[in-house]
């Protein structure tokens, strides 16, 4: 490409491209003169097939579609559009001088979001272009916005996971050394509810056992033996610290 | 350069020369970027660039006035098979 003829795309924002879709050319002129210097880009087809061709490749801001067509009509090209992920978000205003309110629900029904019966007044056709792409942009916001906020949200939920496993590693750790009675004589649930300066006022009483010479004293008997004379030990203390509310809190030996 | 002379012909209207009998070509270089930024701007439907192209062909002095006048006529009756005929004359032009 030589580039002798100068190119006019100096335009830095980018305008919102309109397709007009119709076969005949009278109305094409009536709506390209309706919608020209509007500060929209205007791309024309004169058929169904190119309709297709030109959304796919320029995804216009919105499709004004007329439904009367050779070969293939509005409402097709509507459906083909409609079944594309691609395309389907872009808003359809039909074009039609059918009137039967069956006409418009089917196109309605199509996905289209807007019908405008023929012959137009340029007023109404471009209020209804600003109000559609006004809705549209606004629909694209929110789902902008939408996708932001899920991703805080992914976010946020795989922190509270990390810092719930944390916490639950350190509170399987703490209750190896703080029984859990000991918590509900507290009233709390997990050792990390407690932090230091918490005042309760509370008496209590530790007692330490000790079986004197327990060590000589076992190897001296038999297993068996040994279980019983344990098992007589606690039948006898643990009611007295039931009565006293009190729990044990771990036995220890010499091994 | 019959050929392309007799092609250009069909053009309306081709640009004399000078003498009036004879109808004017563009330069090929010119004659090939005009053929593929029409048949671009009809694949894309996008009348602004032919206007664009018109009126640049328009503006100047030599005989690419007549094929943007041409453009222009096609582009106001959107008649894009009349315009990608326009781009293949143009084409067979620059290699006859």
């Amino acid at each position: 490409m030589t580039n002798e003829l100068t190119s006019s795309a100096t335009n830095h924002q980018q305008p919102e491209q309109l397709l007009l879709v119709d076969d005949n050319v009278t109305n094409l002129q009536v709506l390209h003169q309706t919608l020209d210097g509007r500060g929209y880009k205007l791309l024309v087809a004169k058929s169904g097939a190119s309709a297709l061709a030109i959304a796919a490749k320029a995804k216009p801001s919105l499709i004004l579609l007329d439904i009367m067509m050779p070969e293939m009509d509005g409402y097709e090209v509507c459906q083909q559009l409609k079944s594309d992920p691609e395309l389907k978000d872009i808003p359809i205003i039909f074009l039609s001088a059918l009137t039967d309110t069956k006409d418009k629900v089917k196109g309605l029904d199509l996905g289209a979001v807007d019908y405008i019966a023929k012959p137009f007044q340029p007023e109404e056709v471009i209020a209804r272009v600003n109000t559609h792409l006004t809705i549209s942009s606004l629909k694209r916001d929110l789902a902008e916005k939408n996708q932001e906020l899920q991703s805080v949200n992914d976010i946020l939920e795989e922190r509270v996971r990390k810092r719930t496993a944390e916490l639950t590693a350190l509170n399987t750790t703490y209750e190896r050394f703080v029984p859990r009675e000991f918590l509900s004589l507290l009233g709390k649930k997990s050792i990390l509810e407690i932090s230091l300066g918490d005042q309760i006022k509370q008496k209590m009483t530790v007692m330490f056992a000790d079986v004197r010479d327990w060590t000589t004293l076992s190897e001296s008997m038999s297993p068996r033996e040994n279980f019983n004379f344990i098992n007589a030990y606690l039948q006898w203390v643990s009611p007295v610290i039931k009565e006293h509310h009190g729990f044990i809190d771990k036995y220890l030996g010499m091994g | 350069m019959l050929g392309s002379l007799q092609a250009l012909q069909e053009v309306k209207p081709p640009g004399l020369a000078a003498g009036g009998d004879k109808p004017a070509s563009l330069p090929p270089e010119l004659a090939r970027e005009v053929a593929q930024r029409l048949r671009d701007a009809v694949t894309a439907g996008d009348v602004a660039e032919l206007a664009d192209l018109a009126a640049a062909l328009t503006a100047r002095t030599d005989s690419a006035a007549g094929y943007g006048e041409e453009i222009q006529r096609l582009t106001q009756e959107f008649d894009f098979e009349g315009l990608l005929q326009l781009a293949s004359r143009l084409d067979e032009a620059t290699t006859s």
